[in-house]
């Protein structure tokens, strides 16, 4: 793969000058507002499938250049409400890049130790990585994608999933509560 | 009769302090992919522009318990896994899935080199038959340093498994 991922990078080198100024630059897509729509998920747990999700969420993305910070607000299902945060990074499409792009995103607390219980990294583990379109200069935008994650128990609590990301941007303003572009160390 | 029932409360017995004395990990019944394996992995990425390849890989793995332990070969070098296995309620033995994660993820975007996280399906022949097969799909991110642009990829996994000869990889990612 890393191969392969070295000779794209070689085909790609007549667009770096292009690419840099973008990915540098502004004309990068404006992925930062107020978005809604639905996380719908399937995970294994327990050693059974499962399907949950489909509830209207709230995402805010705060973004600095190429850098954004998403944090996705889940309503009270009994326990109180939470909100999950991510580090992510935008990559403008070449081709468009004020209007398309594709987002990498991870959860705050995700590292290379799975089923980690207990400590300051006793969260679930996840990847997503979305595309984004968005209007320039308008409110209308679309982010979608999927994610795997890992949630942070062993033994007969295990628990692996994956969902589908579907959300469109309701307001293009900076969230008034920032969301940091970095995870906490 | 007096004596079966001895027995059936001597295993209960023995059972509850099991739950309490003994580690989870060494009660927990899953399946064992230990061994060598072979297979391909397809891969759609975005580095501003979209590409596509496979790649066939040969792949190492240790399990002990849920830990698993898996170093890739490529063309192109090798990468360490680490994985945890989430085995099926109804055959635990043989079947179920499990989560994987390349060695050096980390949620650092900024300094950091990027991840891989994967689901894959595990499905393996009642024991000692080597016959077993791993499928999924993975996502990872790398961010290049110097960057060009960061790259994203999809990754469909397809194994099988040749042998069960243990490569005695470790079973979790070196502290970094």
């Amino acid at each position: 793969m890393t191969r392969h991922r070295r000779l794209l990078m070689l085909a790609v080198a007549p667009l770096l000058l292009i690419g840099v100024r973008v990915h540098a630059g502004t004309s990068a897509a404006l992925a930062g507002g107020t978005w809604r729509g639905v996380m719908k998920c399937t995970a294994f747990y327990a050693g059974t499938k499962e399907r949950y999700g489909g509830d209207t969420l709230t995402v805010r993305i705060t973004q600095n250049g190429t850098h954004l910070g998403i944090a996705v607000d889940y309503p009270d299902y009994g326990s109180g409400a939470w909100t999950d945060t991510y580090a992510a990074i935008l990559t403008p499409d070449l081709a468009k890049p004020s209007s398309n792009g594709e987002v990498a995103l991870v959860h705050c607390g995700t590292n290379d130790r799975l089923g980690e219980e207990g400590g300051p990294n006793d969260v679930f583990d996840e990847i997503g990585r979305m595309t984004i379109k968005v209007k320039p200069e308008q409110v209308k935008g679309s982010l979608k994608g999927f994610s795997i994650y890992s949630d942070p128990f062993i033994g007969s609590e295990t628990e692996v999933g994956s969902c589908k990301w579907s959300f469109k941007r309701v307001d293009a303003a900076p969230p008034a509560d920032p969301v940091s572009v970095t995870c906490p160390d | 009769m007096p004596h079966l029932r001895t027995r059936l409360l001597l295993i209960l017995v023995l059972g509850m302090l099991g739950a309490d004395v003994l580690p989870a990990r060494a009660l927990f019944l899953t399946y064992d992919l230990t061994g060598e394996w072979t297979g391909k992995v397809t891969c759609k990425t975005f580095a501003g522009v979209k590409s596509k390849s496979t790649t066939i890989v040969q792949m190492h793995v240790t399990q002990s318990g849920q830990q698993i332990g898996m170093v890739i070969d490529s063309p192109s070098g090798s990468r360490l896994y680490a994985g945890l296995a989430n085995p099926s309620l109804k055959k635990p033995g043989e079947k179920g899935e499990m989560a994987v994660v390349s060695c050096g993820t980390s949620d650092d975007t900024v300094s950091g080199l990027g991840g891989e996280l994967g689901r894959l399906i595990v499905a393996t022949a009642k024991p000692p038959k080597t016959k077993a097969t791993l499928k999924g799909i993975s996502l990872c991110f790398e961010l290049p340093n110097p960057a060009p642009l960061p790259q994203f990829g999809t990754c469909k996994w397809s194994m099988k498994r040749t042998s069960k000869v243990d490569p005695n990889v470790a079973t979790t990612c070196e502290p970094s």
